[in-house]
């Protein structure tokens, strides 16, 4: 802003830079031209009438004669030169600040690892993916998470990070770009309220009606409405949880959209209706329904032939009992 | 700065986390003491979803979850940090937070109160345990040398834990097996924030006494 002021003072009183005539100073400038492409694709204002007229009436009239006319070049293509060009540039950046090595551990099914994929490539991070067989862990897994033992870890030029909803936050705040989490402290607290709330409430009351049948599920099923109807209104006047984009919440609950119908098939329960719960469940499409989140589903065949064994085996040991 | 309120119970270590981290960066705020068994229509307005303290609500605003809170807290108010600024310290500090309040606290709840004739409980408590310990070495605080988020979190291990041993005769977290852990626990509760914090001893025991009694071991 300041180098462009300098340059329209030397425009006062003068219809171009030459004076009457187009002049040496009048061709040096001429890819001021390109300003507009510029301010085109990298989205952002550099001359507007307000700060600059002089040169901003100069353009006008220096692109009106024939001469300059003629020879620019077509600007439709100029502009998709220079997106890909900005596109070159900024994945350069991203990528020299992440070379930076970016490694997470998981497995085919985890929806916790899931988390870390989507959060990932929601702010476009470049990453190795280790799949783990967690009936035979691999020493590196042992290495990195010793204390758990568990998927998904993601390790960041070798320092390992573990825990989902701190694997999320490590990755808001060491990559900026496309914020998950919302700037005010009050709107965070509510969304690490939520988090929490799934994670420790909605889940495990999910899984214990996983678990059951009969008599027993009716009852268990009780509290998981509850849980469902806190969610459900967390949406009122929303499209997503994080508001117009998804956002840190949709990833936390993002299970929901893929494997409440997989529990409810594989135990044979309604949980999550139309009629009940009419923002999550729109929710619920909306959120598959993106690319990313889309692209990275387990195989839905596999899930259920998986879960089918885990109900049966947990039926099978309480009748044991 | 606002309006602050903490909703809570003195000798419950959820509520005082909070205390700690609000005198810590010098918050003045009020304190309103729950009686547990007959919740008030403010509390139940402020939390209806897990209707407990501790609830912070600053301007009007509520927020629930000790963790959350201190969050919420560092967040709002940055003097005297108990996060460091480094993204990968920070993500530590949370794993740790988590771990005491996900794994350590039910374990030791369970060894040292519910279920403390259970020799196996004691043991899966002390394992736990081990793995604070050796976090800790070569460290004042968890925090490293200033008090910080995981130190507070871990305030029911620097201070009930010993005076339920006390009452109890439990030799879970000794000098001998736990001489970090010990040592932290004298260095944290030397901290005047801290003390202020807390119940007085003689009123935390007198409660243990008599809760421990009406509750039998399971």
């Amino acid at each position: 802003m300041e180098n462009l002021k300098f340059v329209k003072e030397q425009l006062k009183g003068k219809k171009f830079f030459g004076g009457g005539k187009i002049g040496y100073i009048d061709v040096a400038f001429d890819w001021l031209n390109l300003a507009s492409i510029i301010e085109e694709v990298a989205g952002v204002k550099l001359i507007d009438e307000d700060n600059f007229p002089w040169l901003k009436a100069w353009m006008e009239l220096f692109s009106d004669v024939p001469v300059i006319k003629q020879s620019w070049p077509d600007q439709e293509k100029l502009i998709i030169k220079y997106q890909f060009v900005l596109k070159l540039e900024s994945n350069q950046t991203s990528m020299s600040s992440a070379q930076e090595e970016v490694k997470l551990f998981r497995n085919w099914s985890s929806a916790y690892a899931l988390r870390i994929v989507w959060a990932l490539k929601i702010k476009g991070i470049e990453f190795h993916t280790i799949f783990e067989d967690l009936e035979n862990k691999s020493p590196s897994l042992l290495h990195y998470n010793p204390v758990h033992k568990k998927v998904p870890v993601l390790v960041h030029n070798g320092k390992p990070i573990c825990e989902s909803l701190v694997v999320l936050e490590y990755i808001e705040e060491t990559w900026k770009q496309n914020p998950l989490l919302p700037e005010d402290p009050l709107d965070k607290a509510t969304a690490r309220f939520w988090a929490k709330f799934n994670d420790d409430k909605l889940l495990p009351s999910i899984a214990v009606v996983f678990t059951t049948q009969g008599k027993e599920q009716e009852e268990v099923k009780v509290p998981v409405m509850e849980n469902l109807k806190f969610v459900d209104e967390q949406l009122k006047g929303k499209k997503y949880f994080g508001g117009e984009k998804i956002g840190f919440l949709d990833i936390v609950f993002g299970w929901l959209a893929n494997m409440a119908s997989v529990v409810e098939e594989v135990a044979g329960v309604q949980l999550i209706d139309e009629e009940n719960f009419p923002l999550l469940k729109a929710w619920m499409e909306l959120f598959s329904d993106t690319p990313v989140i889309k692209e990275s589903w387990p195989d839905r065949e596999k899930l259920i032939i998986k879960y089918q064994l885990r109900r049966e085996g947990y039926l099978a040991s309480s009748v044991a009992k | 700065m606002g309006e602050v309120k903490v909703f809570g119970v003195r000798r419950s270590p959820y509520s005082c986390r909070v205390e700690i981290a609000l005198k810590l960066k010098g918050i003045k705020y009020d304190f309103i003491e729950e009686d547990l068994s007959n919740k008030s229509p403010l509390l139940l307005k402020y939390n209806p979803v897990h209707k407990k303290i501790p609830v912070l609500v600053h301007n009007e605003n509520p927020i629930a979850e000790s963790l959350v809170i201190l969050e919420y807290i560092e967040e709002t108010w940055k003097g005297t940090p108990i996060l460091p600024e480094d993204p990968y310290q920070r993500a530590m500090a949370r794993f740790w937070s988590k771990f005491i309040d996900e794994k350590c606290m039910p374990a030791l709840l369970k060894a040292a109160v519910k279920e403390r004739e259970n020799k196996k409980a004691i043991e899966e408590a002390a394992e736990l345990l081990k793995i604070l310990e050796n976090e800790l070495e070569g460290k004042k605080f968890f925090g490293g040398d200033n008090i910080g988020l995981v130190d507070i979190v871990a305030d029911f291990i620097g201070y009930w834990l010993g005076l339920i041993q006390h009452v109890t005769g439990l030799e879970l977290l000794t000098k001998e097996k736990f001489p970090n852990l010990c040592e932290w626990s004298h260095e944290f509760l030397s901290s005047s924030i801290v003390k202020e914090s807390f119940p007085p001893s003689d009123h935390l025991l007198e409660y243990i006494r008599s809760w421990l009694s009406a509750n039998p071991s399971k």
